[in-house]
């Protein structure tokens, strides 16, 4: 006769066996009941059993449950209209990236505007917090945790950006518009520091683009000159810090946790011709998570204002104590829900065909590229 | 439709899944905030099959935990009694040190399984019956029992090695 396999000896001593085919099952007993063989093996497989339940016991954690009515309360004050994580939507390249630099540059819809200089007035003393609607209308995340945090981002903003105030200085009057493909914005960004809107691998790189000539008297026209930043970089993006040789080393598809490659250059001859490729179909690009890896989470929070749903709200903490905001909107709700930013932070936008995703933080547009390419799937 | 009866369901598995969630995260007020979160999706969803989709929701959660480090902090509004018996538990940092290097031995044992070898013991552990494994895994459930003594035994073998080269090192 067959003797029972080790897996049988673990269903009999896991009581498991009512779990198997009755008659199998009743094979195993009766097995076990005449064969002295197996019995020993079952002793054997015994010990294994409790050794092995003996070292996970050793990880056994020691904790308060909460109790189910606070649970219950809890996920009745906070339903949200859709679950956060389904909110997540699939983001396309078809439309425009819109970068607004703290002291007034913009680039929407391809052309380059110059803003009205927001909350200069707060000069004083006082910023204003990019809160989010969390002072307009209740959102239906609970209120008490976001507080704290808020306090947190007006002291990170006030204090960690001042010199970006100086750098980010409008270096004159940009009177005209100029077309630039999106792609190219991301190259001018990045004197220093290679970043790219990360790979768009299924786009292909057309021919130079024509464009009219750049606007006013600076032909090497480009948000506010950048200085290098790849050390404060090094500092914000840790521990993920990419060198400055890892950065220029060419495209090769990385991961999206390092600083992406250039895909193009921009010409600066003044002649206004851009190379490089232009937003083609939109990439079918999987889930973007809601937050940037390897920081923080302090709060994911829905936005709205009543049974309104807007979107998804983020924050986070860098290295640093810099926090940095990022706002997943639902399709069709128009950024401009959300509060003024703060002249001590910058934003950056992108439109996707289904919501703008907007971050805002006290760092510069080129690490808030970063840190949103780092949110985009590879 | 059937009725879940929450009050049951919760009291029973709640710890078992923080059991669960806790050997794969290695901090036990991460695996007790996965476990509240699995819970609040659960009331939100109301599955069919509760505890299985407890499981998979919280593997799933603490898989993307590791990968997106992703915070929660409203849970802190329902844990706010916990801070205060914290303080009460008298664990101080050596004990605290010495339960998290034993916690080290265990994760690396456990490291040493195939992934289903460890999801098949970590989900036995948390109570979850062969015929909840095998729907979890994909497996027959002829086959958990087999799954189950080989990573047992894995288990048992990757531990002794460690404690051996550990006691040696002193």
């Amino acid at each position: 006769m067959s003797h029972v396999s080790e897996g049988a000896l673990h269903a009999y001593l896991d009581g498991a066996l009512d779990e198997l085919p009755p008659t199998e099952a009743e094979a195993i007993r009766e097995h076990l009941d005449a064969c002295t063989e197996c019995a020993q093996r079952l002793e054997a497989e015994r010990s294994v059993r409790t050794s092995a339940h003996a070292i996970l016991g050793l990880a056994a954690p020691d904790i308060e449950i909460p109790s189910l009515e606070e649970l219950r309360a809890y996920v009745e004050r906070t339903r949200p209209r859709r679950p956060v994580t389904g909110r997540i939507h699939r983001l396309g390249w078809a439309a425009s990236i819109v970068i607004a630099v703290g002291a007034g540059w913009m680039l929407r819809d391809g052309q380059l505007q110059q803003r009205q200089i927001l909350q200069r007035g707060d000069s004083d003393g006082s910023v204003e917090t990019s809160a989010p609607l969390l002072e307009r209308g209740r959102t239906s995340a609970d209120l008490p945790p976001a507080a704290p945090v808020q306090a947190e981002a007006e002291e990170a903003m006030v204090g960690a950006t001042v010199a970006e105030l100086d750098r980010n200085s409008v270096p004159g009057a940009l009177a005209k518009s100029v077309e630039v493909p999106a792609e190219a914005v991301a190259d001018a960004l990045s004197d220093e520091v290679v970043t790219g809107l990360a790979d768009m691998p299924e786009v292909t790189p057309s021919a130079g683009v024509e464009l009219g000539p750049l606007p006013g008297p600076n032909p090497t026209i480009s948000p506010p000159s950048i200085e290098s930043t790849t050390s404060r970089m090094a500092t914000a993006l840790a521990p993920t810090a990419v060198s400055d040789d890892e950065a220029e080393r060419p495209a090769e598809r990385r991961r999206a946790e390092s600083l992406l490659p250039v895909t193009s250059a921009m010409d600066r001859s003044g002649s206004g011709a851009y190379r490089g490729a232009t937003p083609g179909e939109p990439a079918r690009i999987g889930e973007p998570t809601l937050a940037v890896p390897g920081y923080e989470v302090l709060s994911v929070t829905n936005l709205g204002e009543g049974t309104t749903s807007y979107g998804a709200y983020v924050i986070q903490r860098l290295d640093g104590n810099t926090l940095l905001e990022i706002f997943h909107l639902d399709p069709g709700v128009d950024p401009g829900v959300l509060p003024t930013i703060g002249a001590d932070a910058n934003e950056i936008r992108l439109e996707a065909e289904s919501g703008w995703v907007v971050m805002r933080g006290g760092l510069s547009e080129a690490e808030l590229q970063a840190l949103l390419a780092r949110i985009l799937p590879e | 439709m059937s009725h879940i009866d929450w009050n049951d369901l919760y009291r029973t598995t709640f710890p078992e899944l923080v059991r669960f969630l806790h050997r794969k995260v290695w901090d036990a007020e991460r695996a007790r905030d996965l476990a509240q979160e699995a819970f609040v999706r659960a009331l939100q969803h109301e599955p069919r099959k509760p505890r299985a989709w407890l499981f998979q929701v919280a593997a799933n959660l603490a898989r993307d935990e590791a990968r997106t480090v992703i915070r929660r902090k409203k849970h802190l509004v329902l844990l706010k009694a916990e801070s205060e018996s914290r303080e009460d538990s008298g664990k101080d940092p050596a004990s605290e040190l010495a339960e998290r290097e034993r916690w080290a031995v265990v994760r690396e044992a456990l490291d040493a399984l195939s992934e289903k070898d460890r999801e098949a013991l970590l989900l036995w552990d948390a109570g979850q019956s062969y015929t909840e494994i095998a729907d979890e895994l994909g497996l027959a459930v002829g086959a958990v029992g087999t799954t189950l003594a080989r990573a047992r035994r894995r288990l048992s073998e990757a531990y002794n090695e460690r404690e051996k080269a550990n006691v040696a090192r002193q």
